[in-house]
């Protein structure tokens, strides 16, 4: 019967696809289960990153000056992911979401904050908008601050969420240490106001002013015009992104206490030594004058009288007397040429050629602080062995870092960058520079109810590039201490390019001596003047 | 001489086999959707509900009187063919992602095209079992069922449902071909057949993205591949045990249709190489058990019934799982007995009752 064998038939068809469905589940199964496993994990597979908290920067007395906030983002991911909008207030975020509902996703962002400003902007830097420090102490303590970001590996359905069941891998974050500065907000303000000021008055270029306690070498405050905002750097042009005390100087009459420290120290004079009264005198073919015509007491001078009027042609003698390899090895002494590592990246070392490699004139001009360059820290430092009984303050920006839950504290600090000279030298200093002030350049910076000691500078500024310096361009300086019988602070400031007056006394005299007064008061230090 | 036989007994396990599989695979695929709806057991509830109306059709159709049945096919016919119709009509029809395919019963959505299926085989065994003679003959006896089948075939394609269709379509050639039509005409019929399908395919940029998707899937993964490729995924990563029963992860909203017409896929990818086989197994057990009862039905409308209802179930077994597998390019058909839905559910199962009368008394 036809239908029957037809029946069969059909039987060994299905049979026939029964067979092909067995060997293809096969192929697929067995043979490409890797395959189509990985696959399907890949696609599942899903990394979520946790971010860190950065932490925050404080200043000596936990005043906030960089910290984190939450804000919102927007994106889509209709046509692919995309960024509609990044970091606004919550309330704009969810107004921005509801124009469109289902399309816009909003996302918590954790966005940087400098609740103070342009406040020491150089010192504190800025972070990227990826929590990465990009400048300042942002960048040098970047490793502390930014934490480990953390991720978890989970499984999720095409709509992001997590599967039930969903095998997670998790690496938690690590929240980022806080490191409060040795920089006191209220210095700080006062420091930048006055030089600011001053800046303006002098129609100069820029300027640096430092406060630093004169034993521990704590940064009090870090002053460096013009400067930006770090809540909007990319307004500002990058170069003022970089604080100026990185950077090398010639410093000019200021480094004639070094020489003057060198020649007491090396006994090649004292306080009673004698120096020619010179108007000018020729080294190896140069001739080297003094920068102002001097009223000259008799045939010779006194090392007082030289650090008083800062005579160029008095601080050769001392120079030609101690010879090249002793000068050097002193200049070494006090810290010059090497990097303080006072917390901040990008520190100059400066420019202090091996003595072998010095051309004839270079012992004089460097006697008087040019031809050699140094950063302002260095010579902070150099100048705080006089404050300290010979003992160099190791200069230092960061008080100490802490996690967040209080749990680790490192605290930095105390250290020595070595005796520069002895103490006895150090007293014999502390007393020249107290005479400066009292009777030479430095008036300018007398306080009435503090002593001060201290030196001027009026340095040419160097051609760049070549050898060779800018005529009619100066930087004035100040350097000093007070009060001098236990110095608590040491205070540099630098104004580069016055117009006008060009005297570091009449430029930056006043505004040490502001900035001293106010910061002495400040601290409680008790007068030692009535 | 018809005389009273008990019922087949492995034929009934295989679909209660099957059946058991298809409650646990809804239990294990489904609630990823159900959450959603405010219920993880939304479908599975229904599906129980299907399952007892389905054994309450199976019964009924093991009771039925099979010689009214016979009488009544034109009269059963016609009211399917209305049903059909009734889709189009707004109010009663219900459309859903732009094809008309169901009629809103309240309680239950009533898919017409699943009675049509029934329909289309029992008119089909009349009419053949009742003209056994001029089989051979072109117009009086091989065009008659040809042009039925195909104003059938018109009437689902419009909705638009291709794969029950299709379905239809290959029923109704399997049982002209038991019936013994010329197999010249079944050949010519059967290539036209073919050609036909491959314009409608091509007609339609839709179809014919998913014709060139079965191609190769992997050349637009998230367009027209996406479906294949998930149900690929999913079967591979099975692997030859298994993930485990409820340990799927294509589930999750990665492979569409998880517990409807791509419940396969969830099931290889649960069950492993091991389980699939075995499910194919099954219904390779329905259909010889199923060919059997028609093989041993003395009257010839009875047999052609058998056949025509094994052939129907276990030709759109064979399709969904070939289409799960990347065997044939996709399209939309349920798996008997597993598959989640309500009038395909009753329907099959009922489908099942009136063999099982038979198998009682060919």
């Amino acid at each position: 019967m036809p239908t029957e064998k037809r029946i069969r038939l059909l039987f060994i068809l299905f049979l026939i696809l029964f067979a092909a469905i067995l060997i293809r589940l096969f192929l697929l199964q067995i043979v490409q289960h890797g395959f189509f496993q990985a696959r399907s994990l890949e696609q599942r597979t899903r990394i979520i990153n946790l971010s860190a908290n950065r932490g925050d920067i404080l200043d000596r007395n936990g005043e906030i000056l960089a910290t984190s906030i939450d804000t919102y983002s927007v994106f889509t991911q209709k046509g692919g992911f995309a960024w509609v909008a990044r970091k606004l207030p919550r309330a704009e975020a969810e107004e921005l979401k509801n124009t469109e509902p289902g399309r816009y996703i909003v996302l918590k962002e954790k966005k940087r904050l400098y609740p103070k400003g342009r406040l020491a902007a150089q010192t504190i830097g800025f972070a990227g908008s990826d929590n990465q420090g990009l400048s300042g102490v942002e960048l040098a303590w970047d490793k502390y601050l930014k934490g480990k970001a953390g991720r978890v590996v989970t499984e999720g359905d095409p709509g992001g969420r997590e599967l039930y069941g969903a095998v997670r891998e998790i690496d938690p974050s690590e929240d980022g240490l806080s490191v409060t500065l040795t920089i006191d907000k209220n210095i700080q303000f006062i420091a930048e106001r006055e030089l600011e000021a001053q800046i303006r008055r002098s129609s100069a270029i820029d300027g640096t002013l430092i406060v630093m306690n004169a034993k521990s070498g704590e940064i009090l405050a870090l002053a460096s015009k013009p400067d930006f905002d770090p809540n909007d750097y990319k307004k500002a042009v990058p170069r003022l992104w970089r604080s100026r005390c990185l950077d090398p100087y010639e410093p000019g009459s200021t480094f004639k206490l070094i020489t003057a420290a060198a020649g007491l120290e090396e006994k090649v004079i004292s306080l009673d030594s004698k120096l020619k009264a010179l108007d000018s005198l020729e080294i190896g073919g140069r001739i080297i004058k003094n920068s102002h015509p001097i009223d000259w007491p008799g045939p010779t001078i006194s090392v007082s009288l030289m650090l008083e009027q800062s005579i160029n042609t008095g601080a050769v003698q001392v120079g030609l007397k101690l010879g090249p390899e002793r000068f050097y090895d002193r200049i070494r002494k006090f810290g010059f040429g090497e990097r303080t590592g006072f917390g901040l990246d990008g520190e100059s070392v400066g420019i202090v050629r091996h003595w072998r490699r010095w051309y004839k004139p270079d012992i004089a001009m460097m006697t008087f602080g040019q031809s050699i360059a140094v950063t302002p820290i260095q010579l902070l430092s150099a100048v705080s062995a006089f404050a300290n009984h010979g003992r160099l303050a190791a200069p230092t920006l960061i008080k100490k870092i802490e996690s967040q839950d209080g749990k680790f504290v490192k605290v930095f600090g105390g250290e020595s960058r070595g005796q520069a000279v002895s103490d006895k030298t150090a007293a014999a200093m502390k007393t020249l520079m107290r005479n400066i002030v009292l009777s030479g350049s430095g008036r300018r910076a007398q306080l009435k109810r503090f002593s001060v000691g201290g030196k001027t500078g009026t340095a040419q500024k160097s051609a760049p590039g070549g050898r060779g310096y800018l005529k009619g361009r100066y930087i004035a300086s100040f350097i000093g201490f007070a009060p001098l019988a236990e110095p608590e602070i040491v205070v540099l400031v630098i104004v580069n390019d016055p117009k006008g007056s060009i005297w570091g006394e009449s430029v930056c005299g006043p505004v040490f001596k502001e900035v001293v007064e106010y910061t002495l008061r400040y601290l409680n230090v008790k007068p030692d003047m009535l | 001489m018809p005389r009273a036989k008990s019922l087949d007994y492995i034929f009934l396990f295989a679909v209660l086999a099957l059946s058991a599989v298809g409650l646990v695979m809804i239990f294990s695929a489904s609630p990823t959707l159900g959450i959603k709806l405010g219920d993880s057991f939304y479908f599975i509830k229904r599906h129980i509900f299907y399952l007892l109306l389905g054994f309450l059709a199976l019964l009924f159709g093991f009771r039925l009187d099979l010689e009214l049945l016979k009488k009544r096919a034109n009269t059963i016919f016609i009211v399917a063919v209305l049903l059909l119709l009734l889709v189009y009509i707004p109010g009663i029809g219900r459309k859903v992602l732009g094809a008309s395919r169901w009629i809103d019963l309240g309680v239950l959505v009533f898919q017409p095209s699943e009675l049509m299926k029934f329909a289309t085989v029992l008119v089909l065994a009349g009419f053949l079992s009742g003209r056994k003679e001029k089989i051979g003959d072109l117009f009086q006896g091989f065009l008659p069922p040809i042009i039925l089948v195909g104003f059938v075939f018109a009437l689902i394609v419009k909705q638009p449902d291709l794969g029950t269709a299709l379905t239809i379509a290959v029923t109704g050639f399997v049982m002209l071909f038991a019936a013994g039509a010329d197999l010249r005409h079944l050949g010519a019929f059967g290539g036209l057949g073919l050609l036909g399908v491959l314009a409608l395919s091509i007609a339609s940029p839709y179809r014919l993205r998913r014709l060139l998707s079965y191609l190769d899937p992997w050349q637009d993964p998230q367009g027209a591949g996406f479906q294949i490729i998930q149900s690929l995924l999913a079967v591979g990563s099975g692997g030859l045990l298994g993930l485990g029963l409820g340990a799927s992860r294509q589930k999750y909203f990665y492979l569409p249709q998880q517990f409807t017409d791509f419940i396969f896929a969830i099931l290889c990818e649960e069950l492993g190489f091991i389980g699939g086989a075995a499910v194919a197994g099954l219904f390779c057990l329905f259909a010889a058990r199923g060919l059997l009862i028609a093989l041993s039905a003395a009257d010839p409308f009875k047999k052609l019934l058998a056949a025509g209802l094994v052939a129907w179930v276990a030709s759109q077994a064979l399709l969904n799982i070939m289409v799960v597998i990347g065997l044939v390019p996709t399209t939309g058909i349920p798996l008997p007995f597993i598959s989640y839905g309500g009038t395909a559910t009753i329907i099959n199962l009922f489908a099942v009752g009136v063999i099982l009368n038979i198998s009682r008394k060919p």
